[in-house]
């Protein structure tokens, strides 16, 4: 049996999910036979994806924003159904060039905080209703070695994925018995548009396809080993 | 009975009165496992809540009103155009709908415009401000979050947000006014349930308006509203029905929807409008047991409370909570009935 049969008619939210690692878990979930519904900020981003993918459903909206979280749950609720998975992909790096914790400003890492940390607590929260009552469901937040290894300028960014991995760890002490299992996982240093942004002279030669770590991700889930919470693929 | 001045939610700490034709009990919210036996079914509704009030104006003639949703029309959850909606004249929530203007006149075919991106058509006039109407958008979910607005209580001190109105089942929201028995409730006290052997399950009931502001036309209510029962639900009724264990209905609409889909004695998987008014001398076969918030005497919800446990019980209650300061409306105690 094929081991992604398990995404097979899935309702599945991708945040983030028109570039980078979102896109390529969206991408590869559809073609796996999931309904995904991807969310991002950019309408254009978003236009361009659903003229290729004709299947994914396309919801412009800002998880960062507290006000736009019911909005968005209503039209996944409407348009998808009931979500069984949930990327929580869409993230914000912090002003480039990156700065130092203490030339970094408050309003900048307040905006990862809730890009980063808030938005994901809230959506998920918003999206769990459905996946406790039927007792199943799978929540996926993605992280970062930023939120272990104490790099110098990676501030907002690696205190919210510091964040997103002990919510994670949290969220599933107190719901795995209900069936609702937590990731929350570093993919690695990837080619996408974030990576570039924080280190423009990053050699594209030693940095992963996200294509392969949402390859790797994919398979974790449908091999239903949620003994780690947190891990590095 | 005093209302609740605030949605702030006290949880478990919520007041609980508990009538079962002997001497009323006061307990809390946080005791309700305690009340529940093993093999129990605790049946809640999933839906939530869609600000409802829209501001526009008449197409033809331009008058500005405002648009109440009233209830959802299906066919299903994935479908957000038909409603049934009272037209008030334009106005706050703060204004009495009663002390406004009359409404703007609406014929069937009116285009009510809200905006660039959104719009609705009058299918049918059904009593002189009762409409049905479709909405129209190409962005239809998205619209009617932009130009929808919470409906406001006047008894509340301040205005509801629209995550004031969510219950922790919240999903599909086809609600016009919070399902709001579940407001008290944490995932916590479901999983305490859980862990005692009470099963949970859910219908989809789209939550009409309570009330209009007018005695005249909330004679109307409850209008027609949309439900369904899923399978695995009514497996699940059916079978504590026959072991002969508590069917626990949270709020009057999950009520509703269950005593709409029963056919000979049994609840039936369904999905549909209902018609169905609950009143003295209707007999609840699908629950055995109601919660629901506490409710001004004399309104539509208190008549489902009379069917449920007989008048007489529910005054004398009530009269006991009032002494003791149980308070009223949406965001206030609990009361389960278990006659």
């Amino acid at each position: 049996m094929n081991e992604f049969n398990y995404f097979k008619n899935k309702n599945v939210v991708v945040t983030g999910g028109t570039s980078g690692l979102g896109l390529a878990l969206a991408v590869q979930l559809n073609e796996l036979g999931s309904r995904v519904a991807v969310l991002a900020r950019n309408d254009n981003n978003i236009q361009k994806l659903i003229e290729r993918y004709s299947k994914i459903i396309g919801i412009q909206g800002d998880v960062s924003k507290k006000e736009n979280i019911y909005p968005l749950v209503g039209e996944i609720q409407s348009r998808l159904g009931d979500v069984e998975i949930l990327f929580n992909v869409a993230s914000y790096l912090g002003q480039t060039p990156l700065r130092f914790l203490i030339d970094t400003e408050c309003e900048d890492f307040e905006l990862a905080l809730q890009t980063n940390l808030l938005g994901p607590f809230r959506l998920t929260k918003a999206l769990l209703p459905s996946m406790l009552l039927k007792g199943q469901g799978v929540v996926v937040n993605i992280s970062s070695d930023a939120s272990i290894n104490p790099y110098p300028k990676w501030g907002g960014y690696a205190v919210s994925k510091a964040g997103v991995d002990h919510m994670s760890r949290i969220f599933d002490e107190e719901l795995k018995d209900q069936g609702v299992r937590f990731l929350s996982l570093d993919p690695g240093d990837m080619k996408t548009p974030m990576h570039f942004a924080a280190i423009p002279d990053a050699n594209p030669d030693h940095l992963r396809d996200p294509a392969d770590s949402a390859h790797k991700i994919l398979q974790l889930i449908s091999s239903k080993d949620f003994t780690q919470v947190r891990r590095a693929l | 009975m005093n209302a609740a001045k605030t949605s702030k939610r006290n949880l478990n700490d919520t007041k609980l009165l508990i009538l079962s034709g002997k001497s009323p009990i006061h307990a809390t919210v946080g005791d309700i496992p305690g009340y529940l036996n093993s093999g129990d079914l605790f049946v809640i509704n999933d839906s939530g809540t869609l600000p409802s009030s829209f501001k526009g104006h008449v197409q033809r003639t331009g008058l500005p009103l405002e648009l109440r949703l009233a209830s959802f029309q299906g066919p299903n959850v994935h479908s957000l155009q038909s409603w049934l909606a009272f037209s008030f004249g334009a106005g706050d929530w703060r204004i009495p709908t009663e002390k406004r203007g009359p409404p703007p006149q609406i014929f069937v075919g009116d285009q009510i415009i809200f905006g660039n991106d959104l719009s609705a058509e009058v299918i049918q006039v059904q009593f002189e401000c009762l409409v049905q109407i479709r909405f129209v958008s190409d962005q239809l979910e998205k619209a009617l979050y932009k130009y929808g607005r919470p409906i406001q209580y006047s008894y509340l001190a301040s205005d509801l947000k629209i995550w004031d109105q969510q219950t922790i089942f919240s999903g599909s929201p086809i609600s016009v006014e919070p399902p709001s028995a579940g407001f008290p409730f944490t995932w916590e006290t479901i999983f305490r349930l859980k862990a005692k052997g009470i099963q949970i399950a859910s219908i989809t009931h789209g939550s009409g308006i309570s009330s209009t502001g007018s005695k005249h036309l909330d004679s109307l209510l409850p209008l027609a509203e949309w439900y369904e029962v899923p399978p695995e639900t009514a497996d699940l009724v059916n079978y504590a029905k026959k072991k002969g264990q508590n069917v626990v209905a949270l709020g009057t609409t999950v009520l509703r929807a269950m005593e709409s889909a029963m056919r000979n004695g049994r609840l039936v998987a369904s999905s549909g409008l209902t018609l169905l008014k609950i009143i003295p001398g209707h007999k609840v076969q699908s629950a055995t047991s109601l919660f629901t918030g506490i409710h001004e005497l004399g309104t539509s919800h208190m008549e489902i409370l009379n069917a449920f446990c007989g008048r007489q019980i529910i005054e004398a209650g009530y009269q006991e909570a009032k002494k003791r300061g149980y308070l009223a409306h949406e965001y206030g105690d609990l009361s389960l009935l278990d006659c």
